[in-house]
């Protein structure tokens, strides 16, 4: 398991995210590379996160990733 | 990376070259009091630093017997070198300065460098200064060196220090991994709120109110931060008066006199706890859940009695009226019917229904023997009489029916039906004031036991600050001196849980408030057109919150996997000696801590030097491990002589372990000599020979003066 995978495990395994969004184990126990693509929109949001930013500290790559998320999050969360 | 190779050349007590191999597992290098130990250990860290910390040439660095040797304006070099595997090759780094006597007999110094040479096939590329640096920093990063290098015991107490614990963790654990995502979540949620904010602006039905709550919310985040940050430095506090306490109180444990006033004081605290529980003075809710609220109802259930026992005589007078009105009616209607044919009538039932039946059948009148034919008046006189007598059967029910009532509803019946009711608890009603007098009373009494215990509770602990300022050989004033000490850390602790406990309340209560206004929030942002943003948003938010908690979780599990490690090293290195463990404890200010835990569970302040010693090398060992497996690279661990509070058997038994343990270390160290009368070092082969190890006798060649420098030359040689 990657750094990133690893990582990408520990944010979902928040049970009041699990809770509040409708997800569990069995929706983001893969690699964060598949995750991208999942079907529940915190699991690939979170999945873009960590594979979009990549670890960087750089202003401009942290707005580029934020706008890509907000865009998603606003076209996908369901009420 | 695996060192191959250490070369000291002309660097102080090292005359001319002298070349070390270094072995894969443990290598031992030997030597007595002064005889190039820690010179040894000088020259490594003179090569390893890339940052200048120390002086790049310098005097004191250059060999006194090759000074001595030199002709007017002869040069020589000082030079210290390691050759090392990185990355599956063969590299070698070199610091050097060239020293040159002139002709008055003055040093000087010049061309200094520092090259990294790294072997490619047949040739060398050659990385000099800057790049030599940066090049050697990636092939051994100084956070881990600075994990690797340890010039004696008191070095290894760095773990003492808060600092070097966050940072052994941060570095190591890898959370700062986390740093750029966490810094970005923080970015994400503020320009998601300001494009909600700025969405709901646009909403003007929704906008002043929404504005309102953005700013009471970032009002409450603000107190929280500053509560919270108060808190934990609170709780630090109070842990650090609470350790020196029970440091204090360790020391003391032989003492039956406190062992006696502990127990005393611990059953006094179990009982003004009871006695604290047992308490109910929740008479706001008695008043209603027990009926308290009844106390003083009887004189009102009597008057309610009194009046719902007279309107129901009355009513019950006038009913009475009443239907003796009706049922006269009805007799007078009757006898006024029978009258009007002047004589008194037959009763109705005289003859009886069979008997008339039977008269108009035959056309015969039975009472008066007459003929009476269908059509004829005593045929119709019969039949008049059987028709009133069957009316009279069927008008009374009639009557019965078409009589108004004199009440139509029933609420006096009501009404004394509750008082049935009221009559039967006036039983517990009469009881309540007892029962009320008697709650109060036990309450009062519970409070005077609870003050009776605070007391002797007090007492006790001023006789227990007296026993722990109690220590042989201070005088009167030390010992008042030391009593104080300890009431203003008992003090102090006692008012740092306080302030603790009060903060914790203060921040859960501003975090019900911050939840209540970011509900509010959100059911205005949903009726709003910016909906779709505040969903995004609060989203923003959590996931955030799920990165922060994921963060704590990673370094929990980093610290709890080094411990376990760190114990597996130190069973090996106490092999039985020691049966508690090691534990990594993590502070208030989010530092480390790592401390020893004897076997019945109590914490242990006064471990010898060599428990200590061996705690720190375990860790030692455990960080390296760990970083091995994170970094797919091993480094090794060098120390200079960290056995000196050893026994002879402890130490053979710590090298032998540390023999087995698949790991590179250099230990240069003093153990395995023997001085004979003469002052003569020698080794002591027997034991020597019983570790597995590539060993090595550094010595100062015979004869030397002490005082003279220029006769003093350090050699090392293989054993």
């Amino acid at each position: 398991m990657t750094q990133k995978d690893k990582m990408f495990q520990m944010v979902l395994d928040d049970p009041e995210l699990q809770d509040v969004y409708g997800y569990s184990r069995k929706d983001y126990d893969e690699d964060v590379y598949e995750a991208i693509n999942s079907s529940n929109p915190i699991v690939s949001a979170v999945a873009k996160i960590i594979v979009g930013l990549n670890g960087s500290d750089d202003p401009g790559e942290q707005k580029r990733v934020y706008q890509t998320i907000f865009k998603y999050l606003n076209d996908n969360l369901l009420v | 990376m695996i060192i191959k190779n250490i070369t000291i050349e002309n660097f102080r007590s090292y005359y001319g070259e002298n070349s070390i191999d270094i072995g894969n597992g443990l290598t031992l290098i030997i030597g007595s009091n002064g005889d190039g130990k820690t010179t040894l250990f000088e020259a490594i860290e003179w090569l390893f630093d890339t940052v200048g910390s120390l002086p790049k040439t310098d005097y004191k660095y250059i060999s006194k017997k090759r000074i001595s040797e030199l002709m007017d304006s002869e040069s020589d070099y000082v030079r210290v070198s390691m050759t090392y595997v990185n990355d599956g090759g063969e590299r070698l780094i070199q610091k050097s300065f060239k020293f040159t006597k002139s002709l008055s007999g003055e040093i000087s110094t010049s061309n200094f460098e520092y090259n990294l040479y790294i072997q490619k096939g047949v040739e060398k590329d050659v990385k000099t200064g800057e790049s030599a640096t940066r090049q050697f920093d990636r092939d051994f990063a100084p956070s881990i060196r600075k994990y690797c290098l340890f010039k004696g015991e008191q070095n290894l107490n760095i773990f003492n220090n808060d600092d070097a614990m966050s940072y052994l963790v941060e570095t190591f654990s890898q959370i700062r991994d986390f740093d750029p995502y966490l810094s970005f979540m923080e970015s994400a949620k503020a320009w998601a709120e300001k494009a909600t904010d700025n969405a709901i602006r646009a909403d003007r039905k929704n906008s002043s109110e929404a504005q309102r709550l953005r700013s009471l919310i970032t009002g409450e985040e603000r107190v929280i931060g500053d509560l919270e940050k108060a808190c934990q430095n609170k709780k630090e506090e109070a842990l650090n008066f609470q350790t020196l306490l029970e440091e204090l109180e360790k020391n003391k444990e032989a003492s039956s006199l406190l062992v006696d006033t502990n127990s005393r004081l611990e059953n006094l605290i179990a009982q003004k706890l009871q006695a604290q529980k047992e308490l109910n003075e929740n008479y706001t809710f008695r008043l209603l859940d027990d009926m308290w609220v009844l106390m003083g109802f009887e004189p009102i259930a009597e008057e309610y009695r009194d009046l719902v026992g007279r309107l129901d005589k009355e009513q019950r007078k006038q009913q009475s009226k009443y239907d003796q009105e009706v049922g006269a009616k009805k007799v007078i209607a009757q006898i006024n019917r029978d009258l009007s044919h002047g004589h008194v009538p037959l009763a109705i039932n005289i003859p009886d229904e069979n008997t008339m039946r039977e008269m108009l059948d035959e056309e015969f009148c039975k009472i008066c023997g007459r003929e009476a034919p269908k059509g004829s008046e005593p045929y119709l006189f019969m039949k008049k009489r059987l028709d009133e007598y069957l009316a009279s059967l069927e008008s009374e029910e009639e009557k019965e029916v078409e009589v108004e009532p004199l009440f139509k509803n029933s609420f006096i019946k009501e009404l004394y039906d509750r008082y049935s009711v009221l009559h039967n608890n006036m039983r517990f009603l009469n009881r309540l004031n007892g029962f009320i007098d008697d709650a109060i009373r036990a309450n009062l009494k519970k409070h005077e036991t609870i003050d009776r215990l605070s007391s002797n509770i007090e007492q006790e602990e001023e006789k227990k600050k007296q026993i722990l300022a109690q220590t042989d050989g201070l005088s009167e004033d030390e010992l008042v001196s030391a009593y104080n000490n300890i009431s203003e850390w008992w003090k102090a602790r006692s008012d740092a849980e306080r302030r603790s406990d009060f903060l914790d309340a203060q921040i859960q209560k501003h975090k019900e408030t911050l939840k209540g206004y970011r509900s509010d929030f959100s059911k205005i942002s949903e009726d709003s057109s910016a909906a779709m943003y505040s969903r995004t948003s609060q989203a923003i938010r959590r996931i955030l919150e799920s990165f922060v908690l994921a963060k704590k979780k990673n370094k929990r599990d980093f610290l709890d996997q080094l411990e376990e490690v760190t114990n597996e090293y130190l069973e090996l290195l106490n092999k039985g000696d020691f049966r508690g463990y090691a534990q990594i404890v993590e502070r208030p200010n989010s530092s480390a801590e790592i401390i020893l835990i004897d076997t019945d569970g109590s914490r242990i302040y006064n471990a010898n030097t060599a428990l200590k010693t061996t705690m720190y090398m375990s860790l030692l060992f455990a960080v390296a491990k760990l970083t091995t497996v994170k970094h797919e690279n091993d480094y090794p661990l060098i120390f200079d002589a960290p056995t000196s509070s050893f026994t002879a058997a402890k130490e053979s038994d710590f090298f032998g372990v540390i023999a087995g343990i698949n790991k590179q270390t250099i230990i240069v160290t003093k153990s395995f000599l023997v001085e004979d009368t003469d002052g003569y070092s020698s080794l002591d082969t027997s034991r020597l020979g019983e570790i597995d190890a590539k060993k090595y006798r550094i010595e100062k060649a015979q004869p030397f003066d002490e005082k003279d420098l220029s006769t003093i030359r350090t050699y090392v040689k293989p054993i």
